[in-house]
């Protein structure tokens, strides 16, 4: 009996000891008693979706929302990961399987479909074994959601720039960014008498500041520029070429382009630092309009008001959805990324673009124009929020567009 | 039995070793080491603090832990270059210095970038001009706007306050940090160099170059009482001192902000008040940059992007509010305790100036340390037979040397060394000539004898104290590890003798108490009593004399 006894206890002890020897040699492992699996355990299927860094926010939170749906690809759970990466990069990068620590994208979402023909035909040059990129049939690229592009400003500023309104939009912007004594010198030339309020707070606040994003790295830039173009021919379609290289036209984009300080990658960023800074930072800036609303309250809480100025003619960014039909992408992760995509097309989730997001819903089931408090452009429509669009400009030729950006990048890539 | 018991003693024995194997940090635990502007001192330990209270885990499960080290931003960015400081993140004052960052990282890692420019704000502060309300309201605050060319005008033309009425206010004192270690450094001697040539953007190099500038540089810095390496030394100075020490200094608005803390202050009568700058200022934007360097792991760059989204929560963010910081968070307002009625204003600044390129920016940095304010500085050190103990004086002479290689060739430097009594080595004059003479008689030094501590103080302080104030920074640096045994004098008749000057151009006393008997208390009374800093060096602690002989060479 004794032996036994012992036996046991021997047998525990060398039990203990084997156990203890691991521990010392690789380190504590199991920290809850209960950690058995249950049954084989499925791996994921993961869709990583590269997309335009504008819909952080309202993507953030379809994911999480998605996420609480349970979704599944047969008995497999769909694990959806983000990447905020700006418009023109992601397609370049994708071309050139360029993946970093981002992982390879399932699906590319970026600003416009303007970036979707750059990837098409940068995909078809780099790799001309495998022809396609973006999926067709039904998993085809659809648009999630519509927004065009604004200029916000400090309503005391631009009430002196526009003290008539703006209807030589970019002229003015130009008159003022040139003007070598800056605010000071706007006031002046609007007829502001030296002791007037405006003019005596004018005093303080020194150049000009303007700024949108570089059109080389983001969406917005790109499409400021072209607006710009247009601006200055004072027309809304047919531009060419040879209105690119108008060398009037160009000294008057280079006198705009020299006055903006810096170029940022990213539309968002852009946007929160006009809240961040004010008015020290900038004056006015070019945007999409779903930032703004999204953002107008905030700038409000700290600086005072801001407001949104529509061009006399604009450009819409659509957020296409496309699921990529590469050479690393599995039919299960198609089938997820579809999955995602009605999701996001769903009737809540496009009214959470537009009344939290400030987006204009795809779905036409999702009215704007209502009177509704909540309504983003009833909300807002004291600082200029307004659903109508005077105009549309027509997107130029790829030639047109190669041209303006080839410009910029000459003479004035900082 | 006995195998048994032999078992047991196996299994308590290995258990043990299992125990120690990792030291205080398990494997599975990732380190997130930061250093940072410590400007945001209180606001980011707290938010240390309650990041690791949550017990916070990566993705692999492993706990993060996070510590978090204060730091000048220069002196953390010439350390991470130099290989001497390996951080995950580094979160200077401002992103000034992250193009300067990757330049410099690029000309030792071909290609490489080190930091992300865009690396996201955490908390924000405008650089301002702290000046005393009455003060500001003799040069036409609130109703005039003031500006870096008023304030370098005023400091220029070599009035006093006397010239505006109020002699009692003395000499127009003004203070910055020492721009090779602070963020708020750099940005004075930008905003300087903008001033001088009417600009507030597109400054050249050939700006930077032209004489005048050079010339205007000079007579500001005249004013200047002492450097220093941080911002925060500066304002308790001057908020502890009051207004006959130091008219106005170079700092961040969080820190006026804080001057209004009664518990903090409890003798700050005169309130203090912000002046943004007519012709635009600099945002202290605090950016949060990983580190992209070859030490910085995959896992801990996930984890210290973790941390990096708590620190920009809401409940973080309003912490920061109530530290006097602008919120990088948008969704937290503006609100008390910036507000009017502690003297700042939440609706400036109105314009900035533009950060200049690096060359251009190396090129201020240049006629800032032409033109800097010269030191005359005297080295006291004590060559009794007990620092012969812990090897301390090898230990103190091969720190001093450093500091004197630190000096500029117009500064002035003296050497008196004490125990029985004092020798004057060499008297002050310009360090120029005879450093080489000087690295070599400290070389030599030997211990023996006595400590006559208070009196060799008393006697240095007696000669600087013939020169006339306010030319050159006036200051004595005494090292000592043992009590006075030799003087004359009492401790009481040495600190009202340095008491007897309160302005901000009085001889500045630094103390280094270095081990052994040395008085720690009396030498905190004494440097506090002149307006300088006291130190207590440890010699069983390598390099720490070398830090603090360095740390007092950043305030000249």
């Amino acid at each position: 009996m004794e032996s036994l006894t012992r036996l046991i206890g021997i047998g525990y002890l060398s039990v203990v000891l084997i156990l203890l020897l691991l521990t010392a040699v690789v380190g504590p492992f199991g920290d809850a008693p209960l950690q058995l699996p249950l049954g084989p355990a499925q791996t994921p299927v993961e869709v990583t979706i590269w997309y335009g860094t504008e819909k952080r926010q309202w993507l953030e939170e379809a994911a999480q929302r998605f996420a609480a749906t349970n979704p599944r690809v047969g008995r497999r759970p769909v694990q959806l990961v983000l990447r905020g990466i700006g418009s023109r990069e992601s397609v370049e990068r994708i071309a050139r399987q360029d993946f970093q620590a981002d992982g390879q994208p399932t699906v590319v979402s970026p600003a416009s479909s303007l970036w979707l023909e750059v990837l098409r035909a940068e995909w078809a040059a780099r790799n001309p074994t495998a022809a396609t990129i973006i999926a067709e049939g039904p998993d085809a690229p659809r648009l999630l959601v519509l927004t065009p592009l604004v200029v916000v400003a400090w309503e005391e500023r631009a009430s002196i720039l526009w003290k008539n309104g703006p209807d030589d939009f970019w002229h003015d912007v130009h008159a003022a960014l040139a003007n070598e004594e800056g605010w000071i010198g706007v006031a002046r030339a609007r007829g502001f008498a030296e002791d007037s309020p405006e003019y005596r707070q004018a005093r303080n606040w020194g150049f000009v500041k303007f700024g949108h994003t570089s059109p080389l790295t983001s969406n917005s830039g790109t499409q400021a520029l072209i607006l710009q173009a247009y601006g200055y021919h004072r027309k809304a379609s047919g531009l060419t070429v040879a209105d690119i290289l108008d060398p009037d036209f160009q000294q008057w984009l280079r006198d705009i382009q020299t006055a903006v300080l810096e170029f940022g990658d990213s539309t968002g960023t852009f946007m929160t630092s006009m809240v961040q800074f004010g008015p020290s930072k900038y004056d006015l800036v070019v945007v999409y309009e779903n930032l703004a609303l999204e953002n107008i309250q905030a700038a409000q809480g700290r600086w005072g008001k801001l407001r949104i100025y529509y061009p006399p003619a604009t450009m819409f960014s659509d957020h296409p959805y496309a699921i990529l039909e590469a050479p690393w992408t599995t039919p299960e992760q198609r089938q997820a990324a579809a999955q995602f995509r009605d999701f996001l097309l769903s009737r809540p989730l496009q009214e959470l673009a537009f009344k939290s997001y400030g987006f204009r819903p795809i779905d036409p089931d999702v009215p704007v124009l209502t009177n509704d408090p909540d309504n983003p452009f009833n909300k807002y429509r004291d600082s200029g929020a307004q659903v109508a669009i005077a105009q549309q400009v027509e997107t130029p030729s790829a030639e047109v567009i190669a041209t303006l950006l080839d410009f910029w990048r000459r003479q004035v890539n900082r | 039995m006995r195998a048994i018991h032999l078992l047991l003693m196996l299994s308590l024995l290995i258990a043990m070793l299992a125990a120690c194997g990792n030291g205080g940090a398990p494997s599975n635990t990732v380190e997130i080491s930061i250093v940072y502007g410590s400007e945001k001192r209180a606001w980011l330990e707290e938010a240390v603090s309650r990041f690791n209270n949550t017990r916070p885990k990566t993705d692999s499960g492993a706990t993060i832990r996070v510590t978090a080290t204060p730091m000048g931003s220069s002196d953390a960015l010439n350390r991470i270059l130099n290989g001497t400081l390996q951080p995950v993140v580094w979160s200077p004052a401002s992103r000034i210095l992250l193009p300067v960052a990757n330049d410099e990282w690029g000309k030792r890692n071909p290609g490489q970038q080190l930091v992300s420019e865009d690396a996201p704000p955490l908390v924000l502060s405008p650089v301002v001009i702290a000046m005393w309300e009455p003060m500001a309201r003799v040069l036409g605050w609130p109703d005039k706007p003031i500006g870096w060319t008023e304030i370098a005008e005023l400091l220029a033309s070599g009035k006093t306050w006397a010239d505006s009425g109020r002699p009692e206010w003395g000499a127009v004192q003004f203070g910055h940090t020492h721009p090779d270690y602070s963020n708020s450094g750099i940005t004075t001697i930008i905003a300087i160099t903008y001033a001088a040539v009417g600009k507030t953007r597109g400054l050249t190099v050939a700006d930077v170059e032209n004489p005048r500038t050079a010339e205007f540089m000079r007579q500001i810095q005249s004013g200047v009482i002492h450097y220093g390496e941080s911002t925060g030394f500066f304002a308790e100075q001057m908020f502890k001192r009051g207004p006959g020490y130091l008219s106005m200094a170079v700092l961040y608005e969080n820190a006026v902000i804080e001057s209004r803390d009664r518990e903090r202050y409890p003798n700050l009568t005169t309130p203090v008040v912000a002046i943004y700058p007519r012709e635009g200022t600099f945002w202290s934007d605090h950016p949060y940059a990983i580190l992209n360097s070859p030490w910085v792991s995959a896992e801990q760059r996930a984890a210290a992007e973790l941390f990096k989204n708590f620190l920009l929560d809401q409940p973080q963010q309003e912490l920061a509010l109530k530290y006097g910081f602008r919120p990088a968070g948008v969704n937290v307002p503006v609100g008390a305790p910036i507000i009017p009625e502690n003297g700042v204003d939440p609706q400036q600044p109105a314009t900035l100036l533009e950060v200049p390129r690096p060359e251009v920016l190396a090129a201020i940095r240049g006629i800032w340390a032409a033109n800097k304010k010269r030191v005359d500085v005297m080295a006291v050190l004590d060559v009794s037979g007990s620092m012969q103990e812990e090897n301390r004086l090898e230990q103190a002479k091969a720190a001093l040397r450093i500091f004197v290689e630190q000096l500029g060739d117009a500064d002035g430097f003296g050497l008196t060394i004490f125990s029985n009594e004092a020798t004057v080595l060499s008297p002050i004059s310009p360090i120029g000539p005879k450093r080489a003479e000087m690295l070599e008689r400290i070389a030599g030094l030997v211990p023996d004898g006595q400590t006559r501590l208070l009196d060799t103080i008393a006697e240095a302080y007696s000669v600087l104290a013939a020169e006339p104030p306010g030319q050159r920074i006036r200051a004595v640096v005494v090292l000592t590890d043992g009590l006075d045994n030799q003087s004359r004098r009492s401790s009481e008749e040495l600190l009202a003798l340095l008491r007897q000057d309160e302005g901000g151009y009085s001889i500045k006393v630094f103390t280094i108490a270095f081990g052994g008997d040395a008085d720690v208390n009396l030498f905190k009374q004494i440097a506090e009593a002149s307006g300088a800093k006291s130190y207590v060096g440890k010699p069983d602690e390598p390099g720490n004399i070398e830090r603090v002989y360095t740390d007092i060479a950043v305030f000249f």
